[in-house]
């Protein structure tokens, strides 16, 4: 039974994508949503800004995520989680539980190893079921979700 | 216990006494170009040469050249179908491996002279040229695990030294004082008993492990020790963290060797994190690691992170004055930040994984 669905969001096109279909899913199968952010090292140190203190970038990615990253989720009341790390070690690290499901976009980049894809490594290595949500404007073929 | 203090009062040392530290750098073999606004730049290893051009060390230091580590070297710490992966990947052209995580086309090379650097300095240090090894190298190594690469890093080089020193049979101690916890590193060792892995980091922070009940696995209860400072944290808790439970715990395991995950980015200066040091405690820190040196020629300090470069100077001269022994002026200890209950209970998690 899906009791709950794990989406990693960061804002891009792919994961906009993915929170549309985790609204859809969610909504059919009766899940919450968890959406979460993993806090990288780069997160604290925009490109085209000075370096923001720890508190001050975590509220400021947290109204993100809770604002226009998940705008597809409206109205499921999701649980927002900001999780320090990469996003494959946010992802596996938070769904643990045996009625968790993974729901992660996919920026079609896949080669021939898995490294340089979140989606491909998290399906590698979760012990949850992983959906990988393809971008609609995305030309690369779909992968396949496990 | 070495009483904190004023560094140029507590270790005045005639220059004539002083033990000579082995320093390789692969400054000629950058290749790693990560862009030019990633803070692990390659400007960061001309700003450590700066560190060993400063008059108080520069007397002690016998510079030794790098090598580039062989594929089996590597494996000794990674999985064989990630470093055929990675190399893959690296070579194919493309530069994301996650959100910070950047390479380009000479990353693969630069990769494998940073771990060989340190087997360098090993192979230097068994043939008595130094009493200790600094190793200005990037990338950096300790969040790369056996299979992933991430956080800057894409090698795991203090990994591959330890699994060369314990091929031979040896015992090893990494300390990891970088300001991020070593989740590399600490997966990597997590369920053996000849190595003991030791980290001082902030949390909450990048990576998100390394909370001070992770001790390892059954088999080596104990040889994983973690002291989570909070953001603001002052030396004066390391310098305490390593008096009361990490010093003790390297004494107790009785290593033949110890390796130093050395990251500069607990710095006050940092950009990338919120601890509160200064180099004067990197350079308490490191008479503390002299003092437990097993032996002579038995020490080895692997550059991790930094991303200040003034920081990154004045902190390494700081840690090669202390190593050698020589007097040298810095910035003053810091104290009075918070940090001291976590210590507390840092040492309540180490008592129970000894009882265990």
């Amino acid at each position: 039974m899906i009791s709950r669905l794990v989406i990693g969001l960061d804002g891009s096109h792919g994961s906009r994508t993915a929170a549309t279909f985790a609204a859809e899913l969610a909504t059919r199968c009766g899940a919450s949503v968890l959406a979460l952010h993993a806090v990288g090292l780069l997160d604290r140190v925009p490109s085209e800004r000075e370096p923001v203190p720890s508190h001050q970038h975590r509220v400021e990615i947290l109204n993100e995520l809770k604002g226009a990253w998940s705008e597809p989720l409206t109205g499921l009341s999701p649980e927002y989680r900001l999780v320090d790390g990469n996003p494959v070690s946010a992802l596996l690290r938070t769904a643990t539980d045996p009625g968790d499901v993974i729901i992660v976009g996919s920026r079609g980049a896949g080669g021939a190893t898995d490294l340089g894809s979140t989606s491909s490594q998290t399906a590698k290595m979760a012990q949850v079921p992983v959906v990988i949500v393809p971008s609609i404007d995305d030309p690369a073929p779909p992968e396949r979700a496990r | 216990m070495v009483p904190s203090g004023d560094l140029s009062r507590s270790d005045r040392i005639d220059l004539a006494m002083a033990a000579p530290v082995l320093f390789t750098s692969m400054l000629d073999v950058d290749h790693h170009d990560t862009g030019a606004w990633h803070p692990e730049r390659s400007s960061r290893l001309p700003a450590v040469q700066v560190a060993i051009a400063d008059p108080a060390v520069h007397e002690v230091i016998e510079m030794a050249e790098p090598r580039q580590a062989t594929i089996d070297d590597l494996a000794l710490a990674h999985d064989a179908s990630y470093l055929a992966g990675l190399e893959q990947f690296i070579t194919s052209g493309r530069g994301e491996l996650d959100p910070d995580t950047q390479t380009s086309i000479g990353s693969w090379e630069t990769a494998r002279w940073a771990a060989g650097s340190g087997l360098a300095a090993i192979d230097a240090l068994d043939r008595g040229e130094a009493d200790a090894a600094f190793v200005a190298i990037r990338p950096p190594g300790h969040h790369a695990t056996a299979t992933q690469a991430m956080g800057f890093c894409l090698i795991n080089n203090v990994a591959v030294a330890a699994r060369a020193l314990t091929a031979r049979g040896q015992r090893v101690a990494i300390l990891d004082w970088d300001v991020h916890h070593g989740n590399g590193t600490q997966d990597i060792f997590w369920d053996d008993d000849r190595v003991l892995y030791a980290s001082i980091h902030e949390s909450p922070a990048y990576p998100g492990t390394g909370r001070a009940s992770e001790v390892g696995a059954s088999g080596a209860a104990g040889l994983t020790v973690n002291v989570p400072l909070p953001a603001g944290a002052t030396g004066d808790h390391s310098l305490a963290a390593f008096d009361t439970i990490i010093g003790p715990a390297i004494e107790a395991f009785a290593p033949d060797w110890i390796l130093v995950s050395a990251g500069y980015d607990a710095h006050r200066a940092d950009p990338l994190a919120g601890l509160a040091w200064t180099a004067g405690d990197y350079g308490l820190l490191a008479t503390r690691v002299r003092s437990l040196a097993p032996a002579s020629g038995r020490t080895v300090f692997l550059l991790e992170g930094g991303y200040d470069l003034e920081a990154l100077t004045s902190s390494v001269t700081a840690t090669i004055a202390a190593v050698a022994g020589v007097d040298h002026e810095t910035e003053a200890p810091s104290s009075g930040g918070p940090g001291r209950d976590d210590v507390i209970i840092a040492a309540r998690f180490r008592a129970r994984a000894l009882e265990s």
